[in-house]
């Protein structure tokens, strides 16, 4: 294709090999080294142990795992019914509104999430709604922070679905209602399953937003990540991360089971 | 992912359907809940920062802190893009071109990449460039990870993927006997990668360029992880402001500077995406 | 009349898709829209099944007016170009749908589905998902589950054009036999292939940019092209320029006369006058110009022996001569299997080539040979020039 001879290619390879180990791979491969190495003061790790991960796994820092679940999945699925929703209705609707509704959707990915934890801050320890110091704060966040991927991800999904579905089971007698609930949302699926994964694994990882607005009742994962670390606590902290990454991966590989067969179009 | 976010053209039906008005009712759901969130919140941000009338405003707007962080975070940002732009060229062209047994794991890999959180980049430098990690034992402390430097390397780490992504797509549409007839020709791999692949692939890389830029600008979490003293930029300037100092208004200044950049660059980006059109097919 | 359309017009935006359609499609009949991309025939049957609004003009539905009636209660069966089975239900959920959506009891719905899969030679079938379907198989599918509706109209949008040659000549055989098992249904059948329209229509609406450019049985569209677009469009005949003068009409220099008092009618001349009236100044004094049609396997074609030196006699057309042989030169031949399609040039008028089709085992003449072009009158009409 692009080289024809075997040295060539094998250069390329090896300088391939070097630029993604260390560059891309390596600082994650280091961070799981790190969750079982008692200490690090050499090239590699030394005195491997699993008293981290037990730590990562118990009190203060096993509840901010809960919390980080609750939170994604009560943010996640949110952002994904809403993100849904305004794709499917931005489909119907003129073109002016839905180019309006497009935009505002696309608001928080433009927004850097420091500034939205800000801005929920302010709005919200006042009057007339106030979640300051309560977890709907950081719920919110989180879904703020989500909405976007989940509409764009419909959005493009729906881009690529042909209207004469939609059409033919209309002409077939069907309501827009059964229209909408056995043939738009079942051809959606996969995408609607790939926004959820991705609403969850996101809000999982997430640090400016909630750093800004979590109460103290209420600390995320990653939070208590960062405050191990603060500390100096950093095997510790390369523990939960492990755990952070584990769980997200089970999590993601649950729900694309569910996507079942990729349906073609 | 944030890629098609960013490059999805409004979904629009081709036809003007039956009985439009009463069914963009039910876009008003969606947009009350947002204009309660997002839009409500950022107007109330505005305000805020107008509490003191411009004197908030000249305060922070004239201090060399702000000043200094306005700067870092672009150049931060803009070298991180350009190093993300070079290394994800590079590592696409291999996995599309010179494919290798594990390609495809590895274009999955980068894949679930997108989903990690950027923090976990900053902890693993505190092991490799660490006074006592894998480079610091060979080396000595370098002070490395108190310079830009360690920001910059480490949003490269994290954002190449993004730039990988549209690149892959637009190189798995090349058709392969373009290359093979190019080479036939008498091409050598410079000219083809220049000539052929290069521009059928530049939508692809100004989208991703773009969003990498866009995202540099707002990244905080590898700042924040990293602490480095001499890298303040505009979100952590905020972070500091707001919940260190309880400094709402001047908080508010920087959040408003920072929006409007950020909102600028990816209007200015989504109009020159939709101008070249070409992107899309090479992003969905 | 089951269906009928009244000047109906849709626009999007700017661009108008479809101009003022009058229409009109018996119970039992089947009525082909036919045209190149862009003509406004599917937009025409979109607007019969209710999914495009015209901005002006109605579509009654036996009798009762349905402009405004959504798709989902005008009970109209439609098979659109990609067949659009929906890939999550089987088969029979597939052909169910619409009786479900009705509500029909359940041991209705079974038997309906079970007599429609059978109607279509796809009992076997009802348990496969879509994708595990071949393209003919899935079209089949897609009129059953339009059929299963018992619709008193079926709207067929390109059915055909997914498939590959051999399955289309197949497919074609089998939805005439469909036809003949569902005798009352009112069939609107739009196309761009005119041998589907000619084997299937009984009558034929050529469309073009829009508008309907002529509708009538299928056959009389064939033998007398009322206009130059569907002479051509359907059938691709010859259009060769004359000029109407006492007695017939000249081309190239030579008079042909006698032909068919109905071929010479002109197509929007409002009284049909003949040819001739027409020709010399028209009921508003203007002349139109006037071409000849003939289809290709009507023309005679043969070798000019002994003829070498005609090119000398026939210098700036003599004019006086008569009859309906023309002499020209052979310039191109393209063997087809069947026939071999030969293309040549009259003396005297270079820019026309005259397609030619004879039949296999014939003796061909040579290219570049001196022929003889026979242009039998009664194969012959007349129809307007376009562009005015």
């Amino acid at each position: 294709m692009l080289l024809w001879t075997k040295p060539g290619k094998i250069v390329t390879w090896i300088a391939f090999a070097l630029v993604f180990g260390v560059l891309v791979l390596a600082p994650f491969i280091v961070v799981a080294a790190a969750a079982f190495a008692g200490s690090w003061n050499g090239v590699f790790p030394s005195s491997p142990t699993t008293s981290h991960l037990a730590e990562a796994l118990s009190g203060d820092e096993l509840a901010s795992l809960t919390v980080s679940l609750q939170t994604a999945f009560l943010g996640g699925l949110l952002a994904v019914v809403l993100g849904t929703w305004a794709a499917l209705a931005a489909r119907n609707a003129p073109k002016p509104l839905a180019r309006f509704a497009d935009a505002l959707h696309h608001l928080p990915i433009a927004v850097p999430s420091v500034v939205v934890g800000l801005s929920l801050l302010v709005a919200f320890s006042r009057q007339p709604v106030l979640l300051n110091g309560t977890k709907w704060i950081v719920v919110i966040a989180h879904l703020v922070l989500m909405v976007a991927f989940s509409y764009g991800t419909v959005a493009a999904a729906l881009q690529r679905t042909n209207d004469a579905y939609a059409e033919v089971a209309a002409s077939l007698g069907a309501s827009p209602a059964r229209v909408l609930w056995q043939i738009r949302l079942p051809m959606l699926r996969p995408a609607i399953v790939s926004a959820a994964s991705l609403s969850i694994a996101l809000s999982m990882g997430e640090v400016g937003a909630t750093i800004m607005v979590y109460p103290a009742s209420w600390r995320t994962l990653p939070v208590s990540v960062f405050a191990l670390t603060d500390r100096g606590q950093t095997f510790t902290a390369a523990a939960e991360s492990l755990v952070l990454l584990a769980v997200t991966v089970v999590l993601v590989v649950t729900l694309d089971r569910l996507r079942g067969r990729s349906v073609e179009r | 992912m944030a890629v098609e976010a960013l490059s999805t053209p409004i979904a629009l039906g081709n036809q003007a359907p039956p009985q439009k008005v009463s069914r963009s009712v039910w876009l008003l759901p969606p947009l009350l809940v947002l204009a309660g969130l997002v839009v409500y919140p950022l107007v109330l941000v505005a305000g805020e920062s107008f509490t003191g009338g411009f004197a908030t405003w000249r305060e922070v707007i004239g201090s060399v802190e702000f000043r200094d962080a306005l700067v870092r975070t672009i150049q931060i940002a803009v070298c991180s893009t350009i190093g993300c732009l070079l290394v994800g060229t590079f590592l696409a062209v291999v996995i599309s071109f010179v494919p290798f047994p594990g390609a495809r794991v590895i274009s999955g890999l980068v894949d679930a990449m997108l989903a990690l959180p950027s923090f976990l980049v900053a902890l693993s430098f505190t092991f490799i460039y660490g006074a006592a990690g894998v480079l610091g034992s060979l080396v000595g402390d370098s002070g490395f990870l108190a310079t830009p430097w360690a920001v910059i390397v480490a949003e490269i780490t994290f954002y190449t993927p993004f730039v990988m992504r549209p690149l892959l797509g637009a190189m798995a549409q090349i058709p392969r006997v373009q290359l093979d007839v190019a080479a036939s020709l008498g091409g050598g791999p410079w000219r083809v990668l220049r000539q052929v692949v290069l521009p059928e692939v530049k939508p692809a890389l100004a989208a991703g360029g773009g969003l990498t830029l866009l995202l540099t600008l707002n990244e905080f979490g590898i700042v924040l992880f990293l602490g480095a003293r001499d890298t303040t930029t505009l979100p952590m300037l905020v972070h500091t402001k707001g919940i260190v100092m309880f400094d709402y208004p001047a908080a508010c200044v920087i959040a408003v500077v920072q929006v409007l950049l950020s909102i600028g660059l990816y209007v200015a980006l989504r109009a020159a995406l939709s101008r070249q059109g070409g992107a899309r097919a090479a992003l969905d | 009349m089951t269906v009928r359309l009244e000047d109906v017009t849709v626009r999007f935006g700017q661009t108008v898709a479809l101009e003022g359609l009058d229409l009109t499609v018996a119970a039992g009949e089947t009525v082909a829209l036919l045209g190149p991309s862009g003509s406004g025939k599917s937009t025409a049957l979109k607007a019969i099944a209710g999914f495009v609004r015209p901005s002006r003009g109605r579509i009654w539905l036996a009798g009762a007016d349905v402009t405004d009636v959504p798709p989902a209660r005008r009970g109209i069966g439609v098979v659109v170009q990609q067949y659009a089975l929906f890939p999550h239900l089987r088969v029979a959920d597939n052909v169910a749908f619409g009786l479900r959506a009705a509500r029909k009891p359940k041991a209705e719905v079974a038997r309906r589905v079970a007599e429609v899969l059978e109607m279509v030679g796809m009992a076997k079938y009802a348990r496969r998902y879509p994708r595990e379907l071949s393209g003919g198989q899935q079209q089949r599918v897609a009129i059953a589950r339009a059929l299963a509706i018992q619709p008193p109209v079926l709207l067929l949008d390109e059915p055909l054009a997914a498939l590959d040659a051999q399955l289309r000549a197949d497919m074609l055989g089998e939805l005439q036999k469909l036809r003949r098992e569902v005798p009352d249904v009112a069939i609107v059948y739009v196309t761009h292939d005119q041998s589907e329209a000619l084997a299937l229509a009984d009558r034929i609406a050529v469309m073009r940019d829009a508008r309907l450019v002529d509708i009538a049985p299928a056959a009389d569209l064939y033998s007398a092209p009322p206009s130059a677009f569907t002479a051509s469009f359907l059938g691709g005949a010859n259009l060769l320029p004359v000029e109407v003068v006492e007695g017939g009409v000249r081309l190239a220099g030579q008079t042909l006369a006698g032909l068919r008092p109905q071929a010479a009618t002109l197509p929007g001349d409002a009284g049909g006058a003949s040819y001739q009236g027409a020709g010399r100044s028209g009921a508003g004094g203007r002349s139109e110009a006037l071409l000849l049609c003939i289809r290709p396997h009507a023309i005679k074609l043969s070798d000019r022996v002994g003829e070498a030196d005609a090119v000398g006699e026939r210098g700036e057309g003599g004019g006086a001569t008569a009859g309906d042989s023309w002499p020209g030169v052979l310039v191109g031949a393209q063997w087809r299997g069947a026939s071999s399609r030969l293309t040549c040039v009259i003396d005297g008028l270079p820019a026309v080539s005259v397609q030619v089709d004879v039949p296999t085992g014939e003796c061909l003449p040579e290219v570049g040979a001196k022929v003889s072009i026979e242009l039998p009158v009664e194969a012959c009409t007349l129809v307007a020039a376009e562009g005015r």
